[in-house]
């Protein structure tokens, strides 16, 4: 899981980055605002933690910004020291999933994190078998098959794969698929992420026909599409009419 | 840090903050002496961001009398009482020198 920390006390980025590293979260840190904002242009996670006292504008300011400019319903939580009634309140009406003050515990930042997640679409059930349209996946022996049939992937194709899947219909950025599927090393970059996503929608037939669609996010990523049937309808009559 | 262990106040710190624990005790100490520089000149601005940072930290690392004396020197400096601001941080001194901490 990718969290964005948006902290600029060093004792605090030191404490959380320490706990969630050693739970397996990949910790991406910004001590200013507008700093994630920016970030945000070409990058996704699946998390936010945000402080409310920042250098330039407040975390009230920011929380307002990813509520009208990130589409999808990546959860946020508020870690802060103000323990005021009217402070949590205004924040969790702001659009905040949930609020935390601090000091913060290990056990129940982690336990409130997961919790958001499982309530937002960002963490499915980890079920080591699902189906989504045509497809069965099984995590367990590693294969896919679609329309019973089996489709040969490559491990990486596979990881893939089941990341796309579990988050349909989310805008996935290049380094969070980069992330999650090949984990954080200093030799890949991005192109790798296209190369394979290229070559998976051809394996899996993820186009517009077959009622899925894999879309590129110019200087941004990827999100998998499951396109409704009058859309699909109308996608295989152009595709027959004569041109 | 130097104590003596017979008038140590112990702290048991999980294990896993090992190696943070030296560096931000180390920081608290600096933090007391712009404290106490800041609320001798009545700079209570900076003694409310710095003791709003403790506050909202000590208790994570374990030291809840941090975040205590924190929220102590952060009230006092909101409510621009300079002279309870430093009784905070001449007790935060006291504390620290006399902390020993203990991994589990």
């Amino acid at each position: 899981m990718r969290v964005a920390i948006l902290e600029d006390d060093p004792a605090q980025i030191d404490l959380v980055t320490l706990w969630l590293n050693n739970s397996g979260f990949h910790c991406h840190v910004f001590t200013y605002g507008k700093e994630l904002t920016r970030a945000l242009a070409r990058e996704s996670f699946d998390i936010f933690l945000l402080d409310w006292e920042l250098p330039d504008i407040s975390g009230a300011e920011v929380l307002q910004w990813i509520r009208q400019n990130v589409r999808d319903t990546t959860p946020v939580i508020f870690t802060t020291a103000r323990d005021r009634e009217e402070d949590i309140a205004a924040m969790l009406k702001a659009g905040a999933d949930d609020y935390l003050v601090k000091p913060l515990r290990k056990m129940e930042l982690l336990a409130r994190m997961h919790a958001v997640m499982r309530r937002s679409r960002n963490e499915k059930p980890a079920d080591d078998v699902f189906e989504i349209g045509e497809f069965r996946v099984n995590v367990e022996s590693r294969t896919v098959h679609r329309h019973g049939q089996q489709v040969e992937l490559t491990q990486k194709d596979f990881d893939l794969a089941v990341f796309l899947f579990r988050n349909l219909g989310r805008l996935l950025s290049r380094g969070h698929i980069l992330e999650n599927v090949w984990g954080r090393s200093p030799n890949l970059n991005t192109r790798t992420v296209d190369t394979h996503v290229s070559r998976l929608r051809s394996k899996l037939g993820l186009v517009p026909d077959n009622g899925w669609r894999l879309v590129a996010i110019y200087q941004h990523g990827y999100r998998l599409e499951q396109i409704q049937r009058e859309e699909q309808a109308e996608s295989m009559s152009t595709a027959a009419t004569p041109s | 840090m130097d104590t003596d262990t017979n008038t140590a106040i112990v702290v048991r710190v999980e294990g896993e903050l090992r190696e943070l624990v030296p560096r931000f005790l180390a920081n608290c100490a600096r933090d007391v002496e712009i404290l106490a520089r800041a609320a001798a000149q009545s700079d209570l601005d900076t003694a409310r961001k710095i003791g709003h940072s403790l506050k909202g930290v000590g208790g994570g690392y374990g030291f809840d009398e941090i975040t205590r004396l924190g929220a102590s020197i952060e009230t006092a400096a909101k409510a621009g009482d300079a002279g309870a601001a430093h009784a905070a941080v001449e007790e935060l001194r006291s504390y620290l020198k006399a902390v020993y901490v203990e991994y589990v």
